[in-house]
């Protein structure tokens, strides 16, 4: 709040400052009330087409005293070619350097107050010896003013009752109080980032083994999945029969009624079907396909004739391993056991080979 | 006229056959279906069921559409051999006489021979059947008897088991089929059955079957169609041999029954005549469905018929055979597939 009432004050002076041709120094607003942190600011503003040399000292800034510190002097910035042309920014400029006149300059000097004394007291700012461009002297007079603590000298001192130390905080009798001290944190020391690593590397471990677990058991469940779903292992099984018998090949055919036992967990036939949408209902998007596969499986292995409708087993077999997938039962163990009473399903043996064992014999 | 055409029509009256006694019997027709299945495949019946549900009047009812000469037995414990092939007696001028038993009178014309109660007769009675079954004739008086036309229909109760005599497996398996006749379980044949005054008199209801409807004369020629012009593909061959092989050894196959040690379980599985008589069965299957090859379906239609007596269960399994055959039986047709 101090810093914009100076600001203000800067303003206004500038706006009624001095006519054209001399120097003028614009002190700060007020001498009384500055605390700690607070900005006072001295305006040193020449005339048009001349300037105050900046000194090293200035551009730096320095500690001045206990209580005062110079803050590095800005040097007003170029407007820039777009501010130039639209003109905007020249205006501004001079409205706030009015006391300049147009096209002066205008040098702030800040003090930020870094130190008060228990009780107010009276300071001053330095005197100071600037030079214009012009070689002209300018010399700023010391300019005191007052600074003071926040808070009255005893206010919050505290004697602890157990061992008779002083300190701040705690509870007074007019009423005041502290927020309650925070508890200072541990100091951090080697041994305790050691620690820490050690942690780190645990939890980064059991993260790792975790991840090795999980990976280990998708690759089990999918290996299982490969092995014991009955279309997993068909497609599988039609995959590895030659490209061009895939489609049509006896094999296939029977590798597709195996897996149709496997999942129906009996034998079907035409009449039958009810029987496996009833086991697996997910079947119920390729009813019409896979009667069409029995009717025309009927024609080709019993009737020996040509069916009436052409069959793609092996793109059969993938739409319906498709289904299975999404609705594969998490108990695979139930599929491996029907499977178990099935070996000799549709003359095909466990691993999908045509000619089981028990009829090759 | 040609064969297709004669099969046609013959297809046409072994179905209405069915029909009319459909009529007569009620609530039976998977029975009367394999009833007639085996009448054309030339194979004998055995039917078992309880007391009271029908068996007589079922086979009745098949022997009336069947015409021709008809003899019926009934099993005693006292029954001999003898008493089948012929009778002694004096006549009225007090000369000894003999004259054909019931197995002999009719002659070649002997088309359905009914042995009612068939476990109570001896197992003397039951061996000189098996003859009869199986070569349809009989050695008497110095010559051989011929009954080419004959059928024989057999019943027992399954109640009673006092002063009877199980059928030896070699009997059982001259039998083309071994069916259970069972209470109808549907309420309205029941109250039919026990409101309906047409169905308390059997006599009557025999008589509304047609007389000779499917002459029984024919039957072997017909049957001899039928079995050469529906034909077997190597798929149903090899399932056929896969179904043999399961009935011999089930644990190779995978084939299992809650409770029963498979590897214990099998004194020998179904005889070449047994799976002869499954592939003539389903062979007039697939001509009664009006098809000229047999699918898979044809043959599971008589499997458990045909099968079911025919596998020998070693002892400790014999005495549980009404519960371990019917279900070997089904998880066999479970397990072997085609193709």
């Amino acid at each position: 709040m101090p810093l914009a009432l100076i600001w203000m004050t800067i303003v206004v002076s500038l706006l009624s400052s001095a006519p054209a041709g001399s120097v003028e120094l614009q002190q700060p607003e007020r001498s009384i009330g500055y605390f700690i942190g607070d900005i006072l600011q001295q305006k040193v503003a020449v005339n048009r087409g001349d300037n105050v040399v900046v000194s090293a000292d200035l551009e730096t800034g320095e500690r001045i005293d206990e209580y005062l510190y110079r803050l590095p002097v800005v040097q007003p910035a170029e407007p820039s070619w777009i501010g130039r042309r639209l003109g905007w920014f020249r205006h501004a400029a001079a409205a706030i350097y009015d006391g300049a006149g147009p096209g002066g300059s205008v040098l702030n000097i800040r003090y930020q107050v870094i130190n008060v004394p228990p009780v107010t007291q009276t300071i001053s700012l330095p005197e100071l010896s600037l030079m214009t461009g012009d070689n002209e002297s300018i010399e700023i007079p010391a300019w005191q003013f007052t600074i003071g603590p926040l808070s009255p000298d005893a206010a919050f001192v505290h004697q602890d009752g157990a061992t008779g130390r002083q300190g701040v905080g705690g509870s007074l009798k007019d009423g005041l109080q502290f927020l309650p001290d925070r508890s200072a944190s541990e100091f951090f020391t080697a041994r305790d980032r050691r620690k820490s690593l050690a942690r780190l590397g645990a939890l980064i471990s059991v993260l790792v083994v975790v991840l090795l677990c999980w990976l280990l058991w998708w690759l089990y469940r999918h290996f299982r999945e490969r092995h014991i779903l009955p279309f997993a292992r068909a497609r599988r099984a039609i995959g590895a029969l030659p490209r061009a018998h895939r489609k049509s090949d006896d094999d296939a055919w029977r590798l597709l009624h195996t897996a149709l036992n496997d999942t129906a967990g009996k034998t079907i036939v035409v009449g039958t079907l009810p029987d496996l949408l009833q086991k697996a209902p997910w079947l119920e998007a390729h009813a019409g396909d896979i009667e069409a596969f029995y009717l025309a499986s009927a024609a080709r292995f019993f009737q020996q004739r040509d069916p009436a409708t052409d069959i793609n087993v092996e793109s059969l077999t993938e739409a319906l391993y498709q289904l299975e997938k999404r609705q594969a039962p998490t108990d695979l163990a139930a599929v491996a056991s029907r499977q178990g009473a099935m070996p000799a399903s549709s003359g095909l043996n466990r691993s999908g080979n045509a000619h089981s064992k028990s009829l090759a014999d | 006229m040609n064969s297709d055409t004669v099969l046609s029509d013959w297809r046409s009256k072994a179905l209405a056959t069915e029909s009319a006694i459909g009529s007569a019997v009620i609530g039976q027709p998977s029975l009367i279906r394999l009833i007639s299945i085996a009448l054309f495949a030339r194979g004998h019946v055995l039917l078992e069921g309880d007391v009271g549900v029908g068996k007589t009047t079922v086979l009745r009812a098949f022997a009336r559409a069947v015409g021709g000469d008809f003899e019926r037995v009934e099993g005693t414990i006292d029954l001999m051999p003898n008493d089948l092939v012929y009778h002694t007696y004096v006549d009225a001028d007090g000369q000894p006489r003999i004259d054909p038993g019931p197995l002999l009178r009719h002659g070649e014309s002997l088309t359905t021979f009914f042995f009612n109660e068939i476990n109570r007769a001896r197992p003397q009675v039951q061996s000189l059947l098996l003859r009869a079954m199986a070569e349809r004739s009989v050695s008497a008086f110095n010559r051989e008897y011929q009954f080419p036309h004959m059928t024989v229909f057999a019943d027992r109760n399954r109640v009673e088991k006092e002063e009877t005599f199980e059928l030896a497996s070699a009997a059982r398996d001259r039998f083309m089929f071994e069916l259970n006749m069972s209470t109808p379980v549907d309420d309205d044949v029941r109250q039919a059955l026990i409101i309906d005054t047409a169905y308390h008199n059997a006599d009557t209801l025999i008589e509304s079957v047609p007389l000779a409807m499917c002459p029984g004369s024919e039957l072997n020629h017909i049957a001899g169609e039928i079995q050469s012009s529906v034909r077997t593909s190597p798929a149903i061959d090899q399932y056929l041999l896969a179904i043999w092989r399961a009935t011999e050894n089930p644990a190779a196959f995978g084939v299992s029954v809650d409770g029963v040690d498979m590897d214990r379980l099998i004194l020998a599985g179904a005889s070449p005549r047994g799976m002869s008589a499954l592939t003539r069965a389903a062979r007039v299957v697939a001509w009664m469905n009006d098809r000229d090859h047999v699918i898979p379906e044809d043959i599971q239609t008589v499997l458990p018929s045909a099968l079911g007596h025919r596998i020998f269960l070693t002892p400790i399994y014999e005495l549980r055979r009404s519960e371990v055959a019917p279900a070997l039986v089904s998880a066999i047709m479970n397990v072997v597939a085609s193709p």
